[in-house]
């Protein structure tokens, strides 16, 4: 339980601040500040497979 | 519009502050907060004082010129460098740290790029540097937070005793490479890298790889290459490293069991 928590407080921080670079892009119709935000986004889905490996 | 970026730094940080303490206690939390707003403070306090390469013209709450969401935003980078690297590799040996630093550097630079292109684009601070004209942040940025992410935790690991008080000495070897970069003696960083290299060769190599990207963009005023490709070549870069050296270390696990 307390590791789900704790994920998800994580999680959060990072929807928030894909939330801002979204906002921007949204707000500026600029489709590349958007695009800027896939390397974090593969880091974390390198992250998320790591950690899985591991655990199993 | 700076509440856009205000706002949710303040939310993101309580959160951060509220998950470090469930996850790692007080303690914890209090060293790591505190040690990365004064490392934070101090780099910015310097930065606005001699390089003067960018500024924060709106920024409410300043003190010596530092306005005090700017250190906030570095510990924030810091945490969730060290939370998520965490997941990938623990900081349980000397190698292990200086990997760990390597790839918090490079999560930090993914935390870059992004940032930098919505405050420009928004006129939430300005840098000399600046070309929105792709509408992307210049790539020069990139090295700025991966040796400020480096540095940190270079000191942070000898802090907390997992790196020895040797290890400081790269880390001020490393604070002259980058103060090279920043007046733009590239060559003669070479020299003090490849002497990094006999010894910590991913640090060195990491490091040139930066530095001939940084070369090649002084260059690239006469052959016109786009800002963008330099971003993605970087890029490119630093997930490789991280997919070739995960596979290395799988590689000698697997090699160690049997």
């Amino acid at each position: 339980m307390k590791n789900i928590i704790s994920d998800l407080l994580l999680l959060s921080v990072v929807l928030i601040f894909c939330g801002v670079i979204i906002y921007v892009a949204i707000f500026l119709s600029s489709i590349k500040t958007g695009i800027t935000i896939l390397p974090l986004l593969l880091f974390l889905v390198i992250t998320y497979r790591v950690n899985k490996m591991r655990r199993s | 519009m700076l509440e856009a970026f205000i706002i949710p730094v303040v939310i993101a940080f309580v959160a951060e502050i509220v998950h470090s303490t469930l996850t790692k206690g007080w303690k914890f939390t209090l060293e790591f907060f505190a040690g990365g707003f004064l490392f934070g403070f101090v780099r910015e306090l310097i930065a606005a004082s001699y390089l003067k390469q960018y500024g924060f013209p709106d920024m409410p709450i300043q003190f010596l010129n530092v306005p005090i969401f700017i250190p906030v935003g570095w510990v924030f980078t810091f945490y969730l460098a060290y939370e998520f690297t965490n997941k990938i590799i623990k900081p349980s040996t000397e190698a292990n740290c200086r990997t760990f630093i390597i790839f918090a550097a490079f999560f930090s630079t993914c935390i870059c790029i992004p940032i930098e292109t919505a405050a420009m684009n928004m006129n939430w601070w300005w840098v000399v540097l600046s070309d929105t004209s792709g509408n992307i942040a210049v790539f020069h940025l990139m090295r700025g937070w991966l040796y400020t992410t480096m540095v940190f935790f270079y000191i942070y690991f000898v802090a907390k005793k997992n790196l020895s008080l040797k290890q400081l000495m790269l880390a001020f070897v490393l604070v002259i490479i980058f103060c090279m970069w920043e007046l733009n003696i590239y060559i003669r960083s070479f020299l003090i890298m490849l002497v990094i290299f006999t010894v910590y060769k991913e640090i060195a190599v990491v490091l040139m790889a930066y530095a001939v990207a940084e070369y090649c963009g002084m260059m690239s005023i006469l052959f016109f290459i786009p800002n963008w490709i330099f971003v993605t070549i970087l890029f490119v870069f630093n997930f490789t490293f991280i997919l070739v050296k995960l596979h290395s270390r799988e590689a000698k696990h697997q090699f160690s069991t049997v």
